[in-house]
């Protein structure tokens, strides 16, 4: 276990930011913290990283207690913030430089490591240049070779695609992957769900400072998922049809608007090839088909009645 | 070695820092040009004239007449005009209308307790209302006295007590001639003072600006321990409002001929004690505020004022009394007394005794800022 979290609280005043939270994070993984703005997401990683000290709980980082000051844990995380963490008025190389001596690289180590974090980045090229003078998707690649360059165990990345285009969302991306094959742990923060579906094995759900929800992607839509919905458009439409296919196992209703079928079925009633035969012994044509799925931000909206953007 | 990486990067980027930088410098530069020209008549060597004390002999034996011999001295005539009173109380009236500025008293007995080797001293009674005079009455006395001390020494291996040494105490004493200083010495002086002052702003945001930047939270991150942190910040925004107060040192020197007199060691001490006083006082200050921009106006704000109350901008001792003794609570002055009197061979005491305040308000700051610090990089 790379991170176990026990009971953990944390409050600014009469503020609860952290509603005793457990989370248990496993080694090799790529762990997501899903949740809006203000769930306490980063409380929660400010907390794992001696940022910030909890009220109450215990956390426990490569199976050691951390109290938020031991430099031989600290010196196995790395951390990308959610806003850019640079000095503007420093090269590529002296920013990356400045944070591996902090994590004791030197010498010929610390050249090698600062030239991998930067060609890892794409920005070896721009080694020499102001951390000012980058575009806004280059700064936080930046970021990101700023936060491996001393090759963490555990990498926490707190909405690192906030505010790019999609050139760069993509590259940090693929970023993620790479290290997480290379053998670190991440724990990976947003509010975009797509990203977090995209990227993680496992997620957790966080709204008002509690863990609503966790597992894997499909234990989270299995959880919150009652029925499924097939809409299906038509050359046409006649009664026969939507009565034949209201006949159909697990169907719980069919309706139609225009040229569209809508099908609405149990859960995992798998009749779909069903529903096509009847459509195939009419002189019907099917146009097109979609199956609309669960996604994360339907979880989320049934947990909490909100979307995550509110 | 982390907190030399921290000072060494420190340094870097407030090198970078152009604009800042061309305040911390240029702006000097330009004053020193400025005033120094346009208020050189101010500084005309031909203003200072003799000072007039009251002189009273209750000794009236052989170190009385050695005494007035050195007062009659063609030198120490050209300083102190002397005036013979008959009482204390004379002296004093004299003193109170300002007509003498101090009273030399020779003590009954004194000739006797030196020659049996007993504690003996020439008393001084001043008003304090004019620095400048009683600053040359105390570089006279000096001069006399250790003279008459150097003078006992040879006298014990077999020389006769005289006055013939006085030549060398000479030296040391305050002169109109020579190296009085020229406007633009004395604006060389104060706006270095006022530019090491202003390195109250770099300690300032030293440890806000990690906040402000978010880089906090990779310093919390890191195996650094935070007094680490802040010890990196300190030495670098000390060396950097040190390595600023040497360029107008050398410049002012090669560009302005500025006399920075010989003891340049003892000014560059000066300069890094009030470095860091400066930017002891900058944390202070900024752990007691909140917004560091706020702070920053206060600092800056209070630079200016504590520059002009120390004579920063004008001599306050042509500007009366009480603007004069105001201008002693200002760090500046204890600064600039230092400098100065290193300078101009002034009073060592006095010297000393700025040195000591200097590093008494720089313990104070810290301890202040160490105790008022909510750990400025969460």
């Amino acid at each position: 276990m790379v991170v176990e979290i026990k009971n953990l609280v944390k409050r600014y005043g009469d503020f609860l930011a952290v509603d005793h939270i457990d989370l248990s994070i496993e080694d090799g993984e790529i762990f997501g913290l899903l949740g809006p703005n203000g769930a306490g997401k980063t409380t929660t990683i400010n907390c794992m990283i001696g940022m910030q000290r909890q009220d109450k709980g215990k956390i426990f980082l490569f199976g050691k207690e951390f109290n938020g000051s031991e430099p031989d844990i600290k010196k196995h995380i790395g951390i990308v913030p959610q806003d850019l963490a640079l000095y503007m008025d420093l090269t590529c190389y002296e920013n990356v430089s400045f944070f591996a001596k902090l994590y004791g690289l030197k010498d010929g180590l610390l050249k090698s490591r600062v030239q991998e974090a930067l060609e890892f980045t794409g920005l070896w090229d721009r080694r020499k240049d102001l951390a000012k003078k980058l575009s806004g998707g280059m700064k936080r690649r930046l970021n990101i070779a700023c936060a491996i360059v001393h090759q963490p165990k555990l990498i926490i990345m707190d909405e690192p695609t906030v505010g790019i285009d999609p050139q760069s969302r993509n590259h940090i991306l693929q970023s993620v992957r790479e290290l997480n094959k290379k053998g670190s742990s991440i724990i990976y923060t947003s509010h975009y769900m797509e990203e977090v579906e995209e990227l993680c094995s496992r997620i957790a759900i966080m709204d008002h400072g509690k863990v609503i929800a966790q597992g894997t992607k499909e234990e989270l839509k299995s959880f919150v998922t009652v029925e499924e919905k097939t809409e299906i458009e038509l050359s046409s439409i006649n009664y026969t049809l939507v009565d034949n296919i209201k006949q159909v196992s697990g169907v719980k209703e069919c309706v139609f608007n225009d040229s569209k079928l809508m099908v609405i079925s149990e859960k995992n009633s798998k009749n779909l090839s069903r529903i096509i035969d009847c459509i195939a012994a009419t002189d019907v044509d099917i146009l097109s088909m979609n199956i609309e799925k669960p996604t994360l931000e339907t979880v989320f909206l049934t947990l909490t009645g909100r979307t995550l953007r509110d | 070695m982390k907190a030399l990486n921290i000072a060494y990067y420190t340094i870097l980027r407030n090198f970078r820092d152009y604009k800042t930088l061309a305040m911390m410098l240029m702006l000097p530069i330009m004053l020193i040009l400025i005033m120094g020209s346009a208020l050189s008549g101010v500084f005309n060597p031909s203003d200072i004239s003799a000072t007039t004390i009251c002189y009273l002999d209750e000794d009236g034996k052989h170190m009385s007449q050695v005494f007035e011999e050195f007062l009659d001295s063609d030198e120490i005539s050209k300083l102190i005009r002397y005036k013979n009173v008959a009482t204390k109380e004379e002296a004093f009236s004299l003193i109170k209308n300002r007509e003498a500025s101090a009273l030399i008293l020779l003590p009954d007995n004194l000739t006797d307790n030196i020659q049996s080797g007993h504690k003996a001293a020439i008393e001084v009674y001043s008003s304090r209302y004019n620095s400048f005079s009683d600053s040359v009455v105390e570089s006279v006395l000096n001069g006399f006295v250790n003279g008459t001390n150097a003078q006992l020494t040879l006298n014990q291996m077999g020389a006769a007590i005289g006055y013939q040494i006085y030549d060398n105490t000479q030296e040391t004493s305050v002169t109109a001639e020579g190296n009085a200083p020229r406007a633009i010495d004395y604006y060389s002086v104060t706006m270095l003072v006022m530019t090491i002052m202003y390195g109250t702003s770099y300690g300032n945001y030293a440890l806000k600006e990690e906040k402000h930047l978010n880089t906090s939270i990779r310093l919390a991150s890191a195996p650094i321990n935070y007094f680490q942190v802040v010890l990196g910040k300190l030495a670098g925004s000390v060396i950097t409002v040190f390595l600023q107060t040497m360029v107008l040192i050398l410049f002012t020197k090669f560009a302005f001929n500025v006399n920075w007199g010989q003891d340049i060691g003892f000014i560059i001490f000066v300069c890094f004690s009030g470095s860091l006083m400066a930017v002891g006082l900058g944390m202070m200050v900024s752990n007691l505020g909140k917004n560091p921009q706020v702070t920053g106006v206060v600092l800056n704000l209070g630079v200016s004022i504590t520059t002009f109350i120390a004579g920063g901008y004008f001599p306050t001792s042509q500007m009366g009394p009480a603007l004069e003794k105001l201008g002693h609570i200002s760090p500046n002055y204890l600064a600039q007394q230092a400098i100065f009197n290193t300078i101009y061979g002034g009073s060592a005491i006095q010297t000393t005794n700025a040195m000591l305040t200097i590093w008494a308000i720089v313990a104070a700051a810290f301890v202040v800022a160490g105790l008022t610090e909510r750990r400025s990089t969460n």
